[in-house]
């Protein structure tokens, strides 16, 4: 399995690592943050997780495998819980439904719920929130039509 | 989206009601090929004849594939060290990215 996770733009991409190094144990050189570019000319050992950055309010985008998957034994989503809690982060993943602009939102306190975002945008934008998401009191709700539910 | 698939008819025919909806399952068919709507009115594909699924490492390496203007050893070198791409997903890619307009063989 992969990991595909794209954390809040204000948390910096060093939070990330060391929360990942907090939670699971992963060596901090094995996680690279920095550009997709910069990776062949990273000195250390081939890192199992990557940080590279990508625009808009969600702009660190998590990248990871099977190397990772077998250190942690965590989903994808248990595992942007994770980090969100220790890094008091917000993050956007894939919920698992073929629509594209429909995301699964982490909140701070691992919280989490179904957004809608722009379609219209380049970068990760959220609209609002399919459904409540305790963590995320401020963010407007609109529950999908029924001709829209996916999940 | 493989060549030959024309969206714009489709979304055409399912402006003029000429799709099929099903209810339960919140999907248009048309000609064959299954549409379904996000609650902004985007309509997306769903996988079927004409429509590849791919995986997000899949597609890494196809976006990586275009970028390099279909330089297959460019792509491979500059993925090398992505612990997220895996031999399988330059398989998958490939086979997409044989209907790509830079595609140049070697695959």
């Amino acid at each position: 399995m992969t990991y595909g996770i794209y954390f809040d733009s204000r948390t910096p991409a060093e939070a990330l690592r060391q929360a990942l190094h907090a939670v699971y144990n992963v060596p901090l050189d094995l996680v690279y943050a920095g550009t997709h570019e910069g990776l062949n000319d990273y000195p250390g050992p081939d890192p199992i997780a990557l940080i590279t950055p990508v625009g808009g309010q969600f702009a660190h985008e998590f990248s990871a495998g099977d190397q990772l998957r077998e250190l942690t034994k965590a989903t994808e989503l248990e595992l942007a819980q994770a980090i969100c809690r220790v890094a008091r982060s917000r993050a956007l993943l894939d919920d698992g439904s073929p629509a594209p602009d429909y995301w699964f939102l982490v909140a701070a306190d691992g919280s989490y719920g179904h957004v809608q975002t722009d379609p219209d945008s380049d970068d990760l934008t959220i609209l609002y929130a399919l459904e409540p998401i305790s963590g995320e009191p401020d963010l407007p709700v609109v529950p999908p039509p029924d001709w829209a539910r996916t999940w | 989206m493989l060549p030959g698939t024309d969206v714009a008819a489709v979304l055409a025919d399912i402006s003029a009601g000429r799709g099929t909806w099903n209810a339960e399952t919140n999907r248009y068919e048309v000609n064959g090929r299954t549409y379904a709507v996000e609650s902004t009115g985007t309509v997306f594909p769903v996988p079927g004849p004409g429509l590849v699924k791919l995986s997000r490492s899949e597609y890494k390496v196809l976006k990586q594939l275009i970028g390099s203007d279909g330089d297959i050893n460019t792509a491979r070198d500059a993925l090398r060290r992505d612990p997220s791409v895996s031999d399988a997903d330059w398989s998958s890619a490939l086979e997409v990215f044989k209907h790509h307009k830079s595609y140049k063989g070697g695959a």
